[in-house]
């Protein structure tokens, strides 16, 4: 099960280690509690699991500082827990209930939390690379330091709209991290179905902007890549472009039997690269924790998701009154 | 043969002009391509180039003339051998011609039983002091208005600031308020309406120009899935203040995909205003 590497001499404390551990296991858990009430048919619609990719968004959260805005696709929970949001909320807009982070209007694909700086949770594949763009474009336009983590995937980075996007980000200098969450599948279609130029962080030279590939499934190379792109932002020189070569080990949605892919292929990543055992594999060869210090962990964590769980049960579905409301602003008195 | 060189439309708007300055006199030689004058339209100062070749043998319109119909004659080349003296003799240039066939037209069309509509008087609070102005600059002290009183409105667009509009409605803003705030953007809609919509989220209050809503096209799906939909699917914690601007309908002779009237399409959708002057 371990990782095949041993891990070189990383410059990371203990507690970060754990943090990091806590982190990606919390998304996991809350991950497989979600396809678990999807089968009992509490959450409805579309829910696309973020399980097997969870270092890509601890390790640049791990890189970011207060008032850092990010903004993604679909394939959301994983980000909005990274970024501190709250699991009751974020499992009750799944169950499309009152105590929802949207009120339950907006489901698994669109929440957001103005507190928290995430900007969504979008469902047009590639929308929120301009909107990134955007973001970043406010902070610069206000002249504060903050970048803005623009998530998108293999899918999204073929469409236009990315390439409008990089262009004036570099045009203007824009601080913005463009982060390709490569999980080699968009939907069914394998990357090498769907480009000759697989390497997509490549692209932005054209553009002039400067990136690198990261492995997706090693949190401390995440942090590190994720450092480095910040601190090209925060100077002034423009956006970066990482492309976090990843896995993801469900399918695309809930209802996707994955037949483009063999189950070999999955488990083999499962059992030689998973993010969350590598870090565990650290701690313990470290001898930063012990097995029931890690067990400990494993429990608080439950019990953080079935009480997530429990809430998004237990909140009341929204008044149908509240069809009619949020769409738009009411003029103030 | 002398030819007449008429009052040319420099504008697909132009209706008349001034004549604001010859660059050429009576006696001149001049070839295809030279300047001859400076003609003043409703939105800039163009040169007039000559297309024939010869020599000026009469200026009929004096420079500093306002008001100069499209396609009145304003001066007289002459071929070798002419002289100026054999076109005074000639029948005075026939500007009017033209404007015949126009006229019945426009008297045609009322014959049909038309509403008048008067603008709803009631709207208008009594006291309100009234001004001339045209619709453009109109649009454009509205814009300069909100951005005097507000940091976080801004401008960005196709022609906006250098240009100063690719149909002058933001004339003189950029020298006003700078390249921070009205930035001229590359030919690409569905990019920049996304950008302007991120800046709304990011708490800016963005108006976003199409050089003509046909172009915004490219654009609907940040318009509509993006702006529109965000204030609703957050749950009221979040939305997009933005204005999406520009001409929109019939506009004359440029074809179906520059003179589409978009309002009713966008009226249709939830969380989205649409005005129409």
């Amino acid at each position: 099960m371990a990782a095949k590497k041993p891990a070189k001499k990383a410059n990371v404390s203990k507690d970060e280690l754990l943090q990091y551990y806590k982190d990606m296991l919390l998304i996991r858990r809350f991950e497989e509690k979600a396809g678990q009430l999807y089968g009992m048919g509490l959450i409805g619609g579309f829910c696309h699991l973020y399980i097997g990719q969870e270092a890509v968004v601890v390790g640049l959260e791990a890189a970011a500082k207060e008032g850092d805005k990010r903004i993604t696709s679909y394939r959301d929970h994983g980000h909005m827990l990274a970024c501190g949001m709250d699991p009751k909320g974020v499992m009750a807009e799944l169950t499309g209930r009152e105590g929802g982070y949207s009120k339950g209007k907006g489901g698994s694909m669109h929440m957001f939390s103005k507190e928290k700086h995430f900007y969504g949770g979008h469902g047009i594949v590639a929308a929120q690379v301009p909107l990134g763009a955007g973001l970043a474009f406010s902070d610069k336009y206000k002249g504060n330091d903050n970048v803005t983590f623009t998530y998108f995937g293999d899918g999204a980075a073929n469409q236009g709209q990315v390439y409008e996007a990089y262009n004036m980000a570099e045009l203007w200098d824009l601080p913005v991290v463009f982060v390709i969450e490569n999980n080699q599948y968009a939907m069914g279609t394998s990357t090498k179905r769907s480009t000759k130029s697989p390497s997509y962080w490549e692209r932005g030279a054209a553009y002039g902007i400067e990136g690198e590939e990261v492995d997706g499934m090693d949190v401390l190379k995440v942090k590190e890549a994720g450092e480095k792109a910040v601190a090209h932002c925060r100077a002034g020189k423009g956006p970066y472009i990482l492309e976090i070569k990843t896995y993801r080990y469900r399918g695309h949605s809930m209802s996707d039997p994955a037949k483009y892919r063999t189950r070999e292929e999955v488990q083999k990543i499962r059992d030689e690269r998973d993010p969350i055992e590598q870090v565990r594999d650290m701690l313990l060869t470290g001898k930063h924790a012990s097995e029931d210090d890690l067990k400990a962990i494993d429990k608080e964590i439950k019990s953080v998701v079935n009480e997530a769980a429990e809430f998004s049960k237990e909140s009341p579905e929204p008044g149908l009154d509240e069809l009619y409301t949020d769409i738009y602003m009411e003029a103030e008195a | 043969m002398a030819t007449e060189i008429l009052m040319p439309a420099l504008s697909p708007t132009m209706e008349e002009g001034t004549l604001a300055k010859w660059l050429v006199k009576e006696g001149d030689t001049v070839a295809s391509g030279d300047i001859l004058a400076e003609i003043e339209t409703d939105k800039a100062t163009m040169e007039f180039e000559a297309v024939d070749e010869g020599v000026i043998g009469k200026i009929l319109v004096a420079e500093g003339t306002e008001g100069v119909s499209v396609n009145t004659a304003i001066a007289i080349i002459l071929e070798e051998g002419e002289s100026a003296d054999d076109v005074a003799a000639a029948p005075a240039p026939t500007a009017a011609a033209p404007e015949a066939p126009a006229a019945t037209t426009q008297e045609a069309a009322p014959a049909a039983p038309v509403a008048v509509v008067t603008p709803a008087e009631a709207d208008i609070p009594e006291g309100t002091e009234m001004k001339p102005t045209t619709v453009r600059e109109a649009l454009r002290d509205a814009m300069a208005e909100e951005m005097r009183s507000n940091e976080d409105v801004f401008l960005m667009g196709e022609e906006v600031a250098e240009y100063q509009g690719a149909y002058k409605i933001s004339q003189g803003l950029l020298d006003e308020f700078g390249a921070r705030r009205v930035i001229d953007t590359p030919i690409t809609e569905h990019g920049f309406a996304g950008i302007g919509v991120g800046a709304a989220f990011g708490g800016l209050s963005p108006i976003v120009e199409f050089m003509t809503f046909n172009f915004a096209m490219q654009a609907i799906d940040h318009i509509i899935n993006s702006a529109a939909k965000t204030l609703y699917m957050s749950g009221g914690q979040m939305g997009a203040p933005i204005v999406f601007r520009g001409p929109n309908g019939a506009a004359a002779r440029v074809g179906a995909q520059h003179s589409h009237d978009y309002a009713t399409w966008y009226s249709q959708v939830p969380g989205l205003k649409v005005v129409m002057p």
